[in-house]
């Protein structure tokens, strides 16, 4: 398997815990009561829709805002009360690009060095690597506004790392970048990861939360669910079939009929339903769709990707609230 | 305080200021240009009014008295009425401010020892014009009735020597002709140096715009360090106006420059210190450059109108009006600056201002770092 170095990473003390986290706004309760503990080594990735308060959790974490309620502590220190301490082992990439578009490559990470006191040989040094290291080394005289949006992005990483954190924290690092910039930019993330740095990243993308260690998964504020990627895919319920008919459409209505089907989602030209007993729907299925003259071109048990059991468990915690 | 790290937000902040050439060049000439658009905005020497005479004696004598009125450049006689019809109509039209009647028997009268009748009338609708026909045309009548009265005792043998019992000999000091600019330009100097200091009020509201805030704040960087290290190139830039308004007074304008341009530009220095830590704790309550730029051009231009004794000397305010004016640091740099263009004045005499400016500026600063806070 591609991540098998997740079991060879040590892991260690708790190094981000949050008690109730809450903040809220005038009209919104962005977090909500949130209880999370990261521990020394792990790539978390705090998953989630737009406006499920992700954003806000980590601006609560790198302690640049303060909850309305409960609390978060880093490193053992409260961000309320102990905000320095933290900021100088941290480091922090925002969703926008919050670097000075300006200032050449090579500026921009000479003014955060300063900030960090990151100084003398060990500064040129650390400067060429992460250059290198970002795929920036041609482009250090060129303004960072002038850069592709996936260079930016490599470049604001690169200035997060000048005084080599502890903890980075990235939300939505990858948001708005070309597929191959972000297999590279996920590829930086993994050799950080092994040399040991802890990660919390949020991200949009199911795909990238396979790669975490462990995900959590936010909606309305509230975590959802927080475990191993596998393990929330096993949270999903009843068994998986995935269908392919002669004409999905029809198909869809055909099968909703049904009884023990607990969810349909359409991929393409794809069905995949959530039912409590697959072997049961498939011999029903098959009847009542050659019923209608509607071909069962494929079909088969399968599991249950990432992407569906998020869609799943948010849709599952959707319908508790309505009742 | 880490000096290095204010000297590394220096110079980003200088780079930010410089490399957008077209908002530099700006930055630098708007106070040039803005000093020459009010030096003839406000500039209130008034000569050369127009005025009417419908002379009805027409004797020698009445138009030597004549003769003598237009011949300063501060009336000029443009109109010769015929009737009081006339001089109605000139009058309602506004082509001349000013008509001076002079009736039947003027001569006869002066020459008969009798007190003789002279009729002025001014338009009234603007009292500074007016003002100033009716200062010279008395100023002129009286200085004629007292030649007629000495060449009439000189006809009847006697002296005119003591005819006033004080010598009046008027000088004015700095300025002998009293000519407003001298006094306008370098005060103006001071209110058009608040446009740096506006600028000076985008430092935090452009990080904030930019998003680049969020990224700053979740360093290490002190309150302390972030506010100097954004103040100091604002002054800087600031001070390079400093010269081109001088020279624009001295070269354009003819005000003299009788003082130490190394103190000029030092004091200008601390005034700018002044403004700007005003302009920057303005910075740390708006989210946006607008709101920023607006906020402190109503602080900045309507205290460097109405309070800093540039229109309205302060000579003449009330205490709580003087108080007031006082609190703001335009005031200050007004009398610096007249002092040291007109007066050639010395640190010496300075050094009180000075001071006043500089402990502004120190409270300022001290409330923006208090009230800046890293977070959100």
């Amino acid at each position: 398997m591609a991540w098998e170095w997740r079991t060879t990473v040590p892991v260690g003390d708790l190094v981000i815990e949050t008690e109730n986290l809450t903040r809220a706004f005038k009209n919104v309760v962005a977090v909500d009561g949130l209880n999370l503990s990261v521990r020394r080594g792990e790539i978390f990735g705090l998953v989630g829709p737009d406006g499920a308060g992700k954003t806000t959790t980590i601006r609560l974490l790198v302690a640049i805002m303060d909850p309305t309620d409960g609390q978060a502590r880093v490193f053992g220190y409260d961000t309320v009360r102990q905000p320095e301490p933290i900021k100088r082992r941290i480091g922090y990439m925002a969703q926008r690009f919050n670097l000075y578009g300006d200032l050449s490559v090579l500026e921009n990470l000479n003014f955060f060095a300063d900030v960090f006191e990151v100084r003398g040989k060990v500064r040129q040094e650390r400067i060429e690597r992460l250059l290198h290291f970002a795929r920036l080394t041609e482009f250090r005289d060129r303004r960072a506004a002038h850069l592709s949006g996936g260079m930016q992005k490599k470049l604001a990483l690169a200035c997060t790392l000048i005084h080599t954190p502890e903890i980075i924290f990235l939300d939505e690092p990858t948001t708005g970048v070309d597929p191959v910039s972000r297999r590279e930019f996920w590829d930086i993330l993994t050799e950080l990861h092994l040399q040991g740095v802890t990660l919390l990243v949020s991200t949009p993308y199911m795909d990238e939360a396979e790669r975490c260690s462990r995900v959590g998964l936010m909606y309305q504020g509230q975590m959802v669910v927080c475990d191993t990627p596998e393990r929330v895919k096993a949270m999903t319920e009843g068994e998986l079939i995935a269908l392919r008919p002669s004409d999905v459409r029809r198909a869809r209505e055909v099968l909703a009929g049904l009884e023990g089907i607990l969810e349909m989602q359409t991929f393409g030209d794809q069905l995949r339903i959530f039912v409590k007993d697959a072997d049961q729907v498939i011999t029903q299925g098959r009847v009542v769709l050659a019923a209608q003259g509607i071909e069962m071109l494929d079909v088969r048990r399968t599991r249950p990707r990432m992407e569906e059991a998020f869609i799943s468990l948010i849709r599952r915690r959707m319908a508790e609230k309505v009742l | 305080m880490n000096w290095r790290r204010i000297l590394s937000v220096m110079r980003k902040e200088w780079w930010h200021i410089t490399r957008d050439r077209t908002s530099f060049v700006l930055l630098l000439l708007s106070p040039v240009l803005a000093l020459v658009t009010m030096a003839y905005a406000f500039s209130i020497d008034i000569k050369d009014v127009g005025i009417g005479v419908l002379n009805q004696d027409l004797s020698p004598l009445s138009r030597q008295y004549l003769a003598q009125l237009g011949s300063t450049d501060a009336l000029r006689v443009e109109a010769w009425p015929q009737s009081l019809d006339e001089v109605e109509q000139l009058m309602m039209h506004g082509s001349v401010k000013a008509v001076v009647i002079i009736p039947h028997g003027f001569a006869q009268d002066l020459e008969a020892g009798r007190m003789a009748a002279l009729q002025v009338v001014v338009d009234g609708t603007d009292p500074n014009t007016a003002g100033h026909a009716i200062r010279h045309i008395s100023a002129h009548t009286e200085h004629f009735a007292t030649e007629q009265l000495k060449s009439r005792l000189a006809g009847a043998g006697l002296s005119s020597a003591n005819l006033s019992p004080i010598d009046l000999r008027l000088r004015a000091w700095f300025n002998p002709s009293l000519k407003s600019t001298v006094s306008l330009l370098p005060a103006l100097v001071g209110v058009v140096l608040s446009v740096p200091a506006m600028a000076a009020s985008l430092a935090l509201a452009r990080e904030r715009e930019w998003g680049t805030m969020e990224g700053l704040i979740v360093t290490p960087i002190g309150r302390g360090e972030l506010i100097v290290g954004k103040l100091v190139p604002y002054v800087l830039a600031g001070l390079l106006s400093v010269p081109l308004c001088a020279a624009t007074a001295v070269y354009g304008f003819g005000v003299p420059f009788r003082g130490s341009p190394w103190l000029y530009l030092a004091l200008s220095a601390v005034f700018l210190f002044a403004t700007m830590s005003i302009s920057l704790l303005l910075s740390v309550f708006t989210q946006s450059q607008q709101v920023a730029i607006i906020g402190s051009m109503i602080i900045f231009l309507f205290s460097g109108f109405f309070m800093s004794g540039l229109l309205i000397p302060l000579a003449i305010m009330g205490p709580a009006l003087k108080m007031e004016a006082l609190m703001f640091p335009t005031t200050h740099f007004v009398l610096i600056s007249r002092n040291v263009f007109v007066k050639g004045a010395g640190l010496g005499e300075l050094q009180g201002y000075a001071i006043v400016l500089a402990v502004m500026g120190v409270i300022f600063l001290a409330l923006t770092t208090l009230m800046f806070k890293k977070k959100l």
